[in-house]
C-alpha cells in the first residue's frame, strides 16, 4: 500500500520488472519452443488489480494491467500456431461494490481445513485448478482474463 | 474432467441441442447424475443410452409451473438440485429496422426470463444443499456487435447482466452463478445463424482458425460448475479461439 505521490522509482520499477518485463521476457522464450511443438498453451499470472483499478497500489495495478495487454496481445500473434495464452486473475478480496464475497468455507477442502494456513493453501489450490482448466481443457479460450476472486470484479 | 462432477445432480436445459446433446455425455462422464430438459423431445434417446445416471423431462424454459416439476423429478429421482446449466436459447437474424417488438420479447422470454425462471426454481433446492452453481450460457454476441444479430445479441447481453446480478445477490447462499461466452460452435443453431457467412469464413476470422467442437464448450461449463471453481463467480468465460480478444 503506497500512496502515489509516495511512490519510489524503485518500488516502481521492481514491480513493472517482475510483473511485466518477467512476463514478457517469459513468453518470448517459450513461445519458439512451443512453435517447435507445433502448439501449446501459456497461463500468465495477473491479479484482479489487473482488470479494475485499485487506489494505493497504482504501480502494483499498473504492472498487472501490463500483464492482461500482453496476454491478450501475445495470443492474437501466437494463435496462428496454434499456441493458447490466458492469465489468471486472482483476488482475496471481497467485493468492491457493496455485496460481500461471503465464500466463507466453500468447500469441502475448506470445511476439512479450517485453521488460516490452510485456508489459505485451499485458495493456492483454486488458482492452481483454473491455471490446470485454462492450460489442459479450455482448448478454445485464448487472450482470456479469467478471474478467480469470489466475484469480485464483477460487482 | 473424470470426477468433476462426482456426486452432483445437474439440470440441463436445451439439452435436445447440438451443444446440449455433448454436454449430457460429458457430465456423465464427469461422475454427475443429470436432469436434461427440452421441448424437443429428440434428447430423450440420450438420456435412455445413458441409463440410471440421466432422466429427461419435456420442458419448456419458459413455462414456470414445467420447472417445479423439472426440481420435484430431479429431488425425487436423485435426492437434490447441485448444478444448473441454463443452456437453452433461441437464435435468428434481425435488423432494427426489421424487429417487431414482439420478437424481441421472445428473445427476451426464452434467452433470459427462461434462465431467469431456472434460477428462481433452483434456489431452494440449492439452499437445501447448502451450496450450488449455475452456469449460463451466452455467446460472443453478448461481448460484441454484429450487424443482423441485434435480437439475439441484445438478450445475450441481458443474460450478461442477469448472471452478474444473480452472483451478487445469490453470494451469501453460496450459489455461483457464472457465464460461459462462446464463439462460433459446429452446432446447427449456431451454424444456421451464421448461414450468410458460412463455416469456412467464420473460421477465418478466427484467430486459432477453426469453430469449436461442442465438447470444448461443455467443459468449460462442466468445470465451473464443478468444485475446483469453487472461489468463480460472477466470471465469464470465453471460449471464442481468441475472436473477441
Amino acid at each position: 500500500m503506497t500512496p502515489i505521490g509516495a511512490l519510489s522509482i524503485d518500488e516502481y520499477a521492481a514491480l513493472m520488472d517482475v510483473n511485466a518485463r518477467g512476463t514478457s521476457l517469459a513468453m518470448k522464450h517459450e513461445i519458439p519452443a512451443m512453435r517447435a511443438r507445433g502448439g501449446g498453451a501459456i497461463c500468465n499470472c495477473a491479479s484482479a488489480a489487473g482488470l479494475i483499478p485499485s487506489a494505493l497500489q497504482v504501480a502494483y495495478a499498473g504492472a498487472k494491467f501490463a500483464v492482461v495487454g500482453l496476454t491478450r496481445g501475445a495470443a492474437l500473434e501466437v494463435a496462428k500456431y496454434n499456441i493458447r495464452v490466458n492469465v489468471v486473475c486472482p483476488a482475496r478480496r471481497p467485493a468492491r461494490c457493496g455485496w460481500t464475497l461471503p465464500l466463507r468455507i466453500p468447500t469441502a477442502r475448506r470445511l476439512r481445513s479450517p485453521s488460516t494456513r490452510s485456508a489459505e493453501l485451499a485458495r493456492r489450490r483454486e488458482v492452481a485448478d483454473a491455471v490446470l482448466f485454462l492450460c489442459r481443457d479450455a482448448t478454445f479460450t485464448t487472450g482470456h482474463a479469467f478471474p478467480v476472486d469470489g466475484g469480485r470484479t464483477a460487482g | 474432467m473424470n470426477g468433476a462432477l462426482s456426486g452432483k445432480v445437474v439440470i440441463v436445459t436445451g439439452a435436445s441441442g447440438g451443444q446440449g446433446r455433448i454436454a449430457a455425455q460429458l457430465i456423465v462422464e464427469a461422475g454427475g447424475t443429470l436432469v436434461m430438459t427440452d421441448r424437443d423431445t429428440g434428447g430423450a434417446d440420450i438420456a435412455t443410452m445413458i441409463g440410471e445416471s440421466a432422466l429427461f423431462v419435456e420442458h419448456d424454459v419458459t413455462d414456470r409451473v414445467a420447472w417445479d416439476r423439472v426440481v420435484a423429478a430431479a429431488t425425487e429421482r436423485f435426492g437434490g438440485v447441485d448444478v444448473l446449466i441454463n443452456n437453452a436459447a433461441i437464435a435468428g437474424r434481425d435488423t432494427i429496422e426489421g424487429m417487431p417488438p414482439e420478437r424481441l420479447a421472445r428473445y427476451f422470454e426464452v434467452n433470459v426470463i427462461g434462465a431467469l425462471n431456472g434460477i428462481q426454481a433452483v434456489l431452494p433446492a440449492m439452499r437445501t444443499r447448502g451450496a450450488g452453481a449455475i452456469v449460463n450460457i451466452a455467446s460472443i454476441s453478448a461481448l460484441r456487435a454484429t450487424p443482423g444479430l441485434v435480437g439475439y445479441g441484445t438478450s445475450k447481453w441481458a443474460l450478461g447482466g442477469l448472471t452478474r446480478n444473480a452472483a451478487a445477490e445469490l453470494a451469501p447462499d453460496q450459489v455461483r452463478v457464472n457465464l460461459v461466452l462462446p464463439g462460433a460452435v459446429d452446432v446447427p443453431m449456431i451454424r444456421d445463424a451464421a448461414a450468410p457467412a458460412g463455416k469456412q469464413y467464420v473460421a477465418a476470422q478466427v484467430p486459432l482458425g477453426r469453430v469449436a467442437e461442442p465438447h470444448e464448450i461443455a467443459r468449460i461449463a462442466i468445470f465451473l460448475a464443478s468444485d475446483a471453481a469453487s472461489y468463480v463467480t460472477g466470471a465469464e468465460l470465453r471460449a471464442d479461439g481468441g475472436w473477441c480478444v
